[in-house]
């Protein structure tokens, strides 16, 4: 073992213990060099003929291994550049790429119905498997996935949708306004055509009307399928009618793959404490319920091989039945790779399996080695394959020992850590026994710790505790930098909260299964007392992921390094495999024997003593590990510069200004205003309002945009005022970066506001009330509040009593002014002297709305630019045609950010530069 | 292995059946959804052919003003004829509720 300790990773001669792992790292290399470098699949095609012919004609050679390499390389570039050519012509993907269609253009699809209708709460989404489309009175042939919103108003539309009967493979017509587009175009946010590909739709739409749908004759032909999805539709309207919103929220979307009827706080819960995969069904699912029906079917035959397929033909149906989703397929793929090679051969050969996996996969849909969910399930994994397994198994081992021929003496480790492994894996018993077998007698010294607990039975769940808390850490490590890339979060507390969410949804689980078979079999009032545990356990469940998210423990944000520095998240895998390596050489029980002295000693066989090599390999790990985890340079340095971004909220505000000294301002975050409410009707009657977890403006483009800057303080927070589209992102942003202060015009008694409040009291800061004649002074940046007037509400609109800012650097002048209508403007004009309100940038006020911009106003400020934030398609038809005239006529730049994404505007107080997300 | 009690393999069966036997049980107890009536509208005898029509004729419709009657103009001449009445829902500004209002003044030929 020593010798093998102090050797670096020699690919030849450990290539037969796994060698489908290392193919399958050069099979992931080779789709990376076809994605970034050429994918000339005919060449590499060609490639792989000679690699193949040279390890074939070296096969007894050593270095024939390096010709088997290049093969799986040339193989992987081949797979990825094929698939991409071969995407047909006519997919709809390539419609819109090669601008034949223009997203938010209205189409006609014709084709199948790819799955039955996926229902949520008051909605349901549709998937088309297109044939063909109508578009601007065109019939082309077409390919590819659509998939639809329905919004159900009411019980007439639902009868209407009703009648048409959709079910899967039903041919059907319908008429939307098909988009592929981003919603909001800042940088940073993750491209929408990306999250498309990764789900394998190639455009979304919303169904207007059932109207929209006209149904086609078809062969009619009988599809299980579609027996299946209607029965698991019945099981999701059943418990939806019966349990709370939380409870069937959670059941619906651990067991049947279905996650629309997650409510928005349960669903923060989860995230907040870094347990939300456990409500979808991926990885984790797949094996936990492989390992049930494995248990089972051990216990019902002896015979491996029935064991395998029983299990797995179990799982795979299961599999289809939620919804056969890219990942859940994934899983239950290498589910099914893992086991058979459990089966057929032993626990040593899993890193092997996992390799086969990683390759059948890749071979199935290459493009996915850039896709979310793959990262992270491979990289759990391998976690708990390659770490978690290995080091458990020497924990035990240490715990475990008896003297015997191979291991006659005691593990050579610290006194701590032998203590810690007896306690939890000592079994006294056991040794009792093996005293009893043999004709010598001994006594050994153990910790006494872990023979009282097992005599109280605690032995085994603190050991279960102990390994669920030693797996997750493990997996958090080797997922850090894509949980810092993706959710630009850590969850510390979800070490603990995984076991405890994961315990009460098994017993959840359990109760519910009970509650169904009570109801079905002997009625309603049997089944009662079930509904009423399943709801305790729901509660139990959330009880403390939620009070670790109100102490604000349950997880920290965490930004991510800008531009080129983006390498440290690549350079942090680095270290792992060679920490594994290490911990793969580590022998508890080597003692060196007198013999071996310097000969096999490290230190003459490299450059680095063993000793060395172990501390400079966690050095190294631990210096990046923190660099991740605390970004010390991810924020940008002062450049002396005023800058603004305007970005792009969709039908809302939000500016993010950063001054020369490097101090931050967030003026309005953006959000969305809420129409309508959607309810549940229950079994008893009753109705329960149902708020969707829909992403948040505020968290998905404004946090989004400043945690990709490198951002995770923003030192003041304005409201302009407490309407939903400028106060809703505010909100997200107290919570999710530490701010120093926060200031509002007028307070406001709507529900907006009073989130925004609660939220910066969490973080200790009280919200402060500015009006006209207050000023701010910050690096240089003169900032004045020109309205409102000291004072309560005088106006009947809020949007009069909005805060406006003018920020003065050196001769550079902005103007921000809110939501202002025409008697605010006109007040400002009052108040000042016309050149007072001079600014060379002006965020147009309303968003363009005619209530505002008034000819005088306009005149005033003598603008060159005005910077008007706006939906592409905004519901209230801004900008007012008018207003963009009016503005236009004046001399000024007119810039929308519907149409140009994020408006920056930099000056250094003499020359002023704008900048446009979209040229 | 360890043999099973008795007990637990008649579970086992029984959960199996019942797993089975769920489905089927489903297919019965499900309430048949009753066909809803033709749609209940009949074409007024001056309905209008949204392809033809101009913006004077088409602001003659009850809930059709001028603003809309240009964007349905606009909308045709950017996306072609309407192949159904149905798809006056795609012009921005008629919704669902509106377009069932003026639903038996429209026509296409």
């Amino acid at each position: 073992m020593s010798s093998k300790l102090s050797k670096f990773p020699n690919p030849a001669a450990d290539f037969t213990l796994y060698p489908l792992l290392w193919l399958s790292c050069f099979f992931a290399i080779g789709i990376f060099f076809a994605k970034y470098v050429s994918s000339e699949w005919k060449i590499h095609l060609l490639a792989v003929f000679f690699a193949g012919v040279l390890t074939a004609l070296f096969i007894g050679k050593k270095f024939a291994v390096f010709f088997l390499f290049a093969a799986f390389f040339f193989a992987g570039s081949f797979l990825y550049g094929f698939h991409e050519k071969n995407r047909s012509a006519d997919s709809l993907k390539k419609f819109y790429e090669s601008g034949r269609i223009t997203s938010g253009d209205p189409v006609e699809i014709e084709g199948t119905l790819g799955a039955g209708p996926e229902t949520a709460v008051a909605a349901f989404f549709l998937t088309i498997d297109a044939e063909k489309i109508f578009y601007k009175g065109k019939e082309l042939k077409a390919s590819g996935r659509v998939r639809l919103f329905a919004p159900v108003r009411d019980a007439s539309v639902e009868a209407e949708y009703e009648a048409l009967k959709l079910r899967r493979n039903l041919r059907i017509r319908a008429t939307v306004n098909l988009e592929r587009e981003e919603k909001f175009l800042n940088p940073g946010a993750v491209p929408l055509a990306d999250t498309l590909d990764q789900k394998n739709i190639d455009a979304t739409g919303v169904l207007k009307s059932p109207l929209l749908i006209e149904s086609l004759p078809d062969d009619g032909s009988f599809s299980p399928a579609a027996s299946i999805e209607d029965y698991r539709q019945t099981l999701i309207e059943t418990v939806s009618r019966k349990f709370s919103a939380a409870a069937a929220g959670i059941l619906i979307a651990s067991t049947l793959g279905n996650k629309n009827y997650l409510t928005r706080e349960t669903s923060e819960i989860f995230r907040d404490g870094g347990t939300f995969h456990v409500l979808v069904i991926s990885g984790l699912h797949v094996t936990f319920i492989g390992g049930i029906l494995l248990f089972l079917a051990r216990r019902l035959t002896r015979r491996r091989t029935v064991q395998f397929f029983a299990t797995v033909s179990v799982l795979w149906i299961y599999s289809f039945a939620v919804g056969a989703e890219i990942p859940v397929v994934r899983a239950a793929l290498m589910f099914t790779v893992l086991l058979f090679s459990l089966v057929i051969y032993r626990q040593g050969t899993l890193l092997n399996a996992f390799g086969a996996s990683f390759i059948l996969i890749l071979v199935w849909r290459p493009e996915d080695l850039f896709s979310q969910s793959f990262h992270l399930t491979f990289a759990s994994v391998f976690a708990i394959i390659a770490a978690a397994f290995p080091l458990i198994e020497k924990l035990r081992q240490i715990g475990e020992w008896t003297p015997s021929a191979e291991n006659p003496f005691p593990p050579r480790v610290s006194g701590y850590l032998k203590t810690f492994c007896e306690t939890i894996y000592w079994n006294e018993d056991k040794w009792r026994k093996i005293l009893r077998e043999n004709v010598w007698d001994c006594r050994i010294f153990k910790a006494s710790a872990g023979t009282r607990l097992r005599k109280f039975s605690m032995q085994k769940p603190l050991r279960w505790i102990f390994e669920g808390m030693l797996v997750t850490s493990i997996v958090q490590i080797f997922l850090l930098p894509f949980l810092v890339m993706y959710f630009h979060r850590l969850s510390v507390s979800s070490i603990v909260l995984n076991l405890w969410v994961g315990f009460f949804m098994v017993l959840q689980n359990a109760a519910v299964f009970v509650t169904m078979i009570f109801a079905w079999v002997g009625g309603e009032i049997l089944a009662l007392p079930f509904v009423e545990i399943t709801e305790i356990f729901t509660r139990l469940m959330l009880s403390v992921p939620r009070a670790f998210g109100e102490f604000g423990w349950a997880s920290v944000r965490v930004p991510v390094y800008p531009g080129d520095l983006k390498i440290i998240y690549f350079l942090y895998f680095l270290p792992l495999p060679v920490l594994i390596y290490l911990l793969s050489g580590w022998n508890p029980f080597y003692f060196k024997k007198e013999f071996e002295s310097e000969i096999a000693a490290p230190s003459s066989e490299t450059f680095l003593s063993a000793r060395k090599f172990r501390l400079l390999a966690f050095g190294v790990f631990s210096i990046l590990f923190f660099a991740v985890v605390f970004h010390p340079f991810s924020a940008p340095a002062p450049d002396g510069k005023l800058s603004v971004d305007f970005l792009d909220v969709g039908q809302g505000d939000a500016a993010f200004v950063r001054f020369p000294n490097g101090a931050t301002m967030l003026i309005d975050g953006g959000g969305a205003t809420r129409f309508g409410e959607s309810f549940i009707e229950r079994e008893d009657g009753t109705r329960e309002l149902f708020e969707p977890d829909l992403g948040s403006i505020g968290e998905r483009v404004v946090s989004e945009f400043l945690w990709e800057k490198g951002f995770s303080e923003i030192d003041y927070l304005v409201a302009t005022h407490a309407d939903a589209d400028h106060i809703q992102g505010l909100k997200n942003a107290a919570e999710n970066f530490k701010v120093k202060a926060a200031f509002i015009g007028r307070l406001s008694e709507k529900k907006d506001f009073k989130d925004f409040e609660k939220a910066l009291r969490r973080r200790g800061v009280e919200i402060q009330r500015i009006a006209r004649g207050d000023f701010l002074e910050i690096g240089g940046v003169k900032i004045e509040v020109l309205h409102p007037a000291p004072g309560e509400f005088a106006e009947k609109s809020e949007n009069n009593e909005s805060v406006v800012l003018r920020l003065t650097f050196g001769s550079r002048k902005f103007l921000l002014t809110g939501d202002i209508e025409r008697e605010a403007e006109a007040d400002l004009l009052r108040s000042s002297s016309e050149a007072f309100l001079r600014a060379d940038v002006v965020k147009v006020a309303h968003h363009g709305s005619r209530t505002s911009s008034t000819e005088e106003f306009i005149r005033a400020t003598r603008a060159l630019y005005a910077i008007i934030p706006v939906g592409r398609k905004s519901r209230f038809g801004h900008p007012h045609p008018e207003v963009v005239e009016r503005w236009r006529k004046s001399g000024a730049k007119v810039l929308t950010t519907g149409r140009r994404g994020t408006v920056t505007a930099v000056t250094d107080g003499k020359s002023l530069e704008i900048k446009t997300f979209v040229k | 292995m360890r043999e099973l009690p008795v007990i637990c393999k008649i579970y086992f069966k029984y959960l199996t059946l019942l797993t089975l036997c769920l489905p089927a049980a489903n297919c019965a107890r499900k309430p048949a959804v009753s066909e809803p009536d033709a749609p209940v509208f009949k074409l007024h005898e001056k309905a209008v052919d949204i392809n033809s029509a101009k913006p004077a004729d088409l602001e003659k419709l009850p809930h059709i003003g001028k603003k809309t009657a240009r964007k349905i103009v606009a909308h045709r001449e950017k996306f072609g004829r309407f192949r159904r009445p149905e798809h006056l829902l795609l012009v921005e500004g008629i919704s669902d509720g509106r377009f069932r209002k003026i639903r038996s003044f429209v026509k296409t030929d």
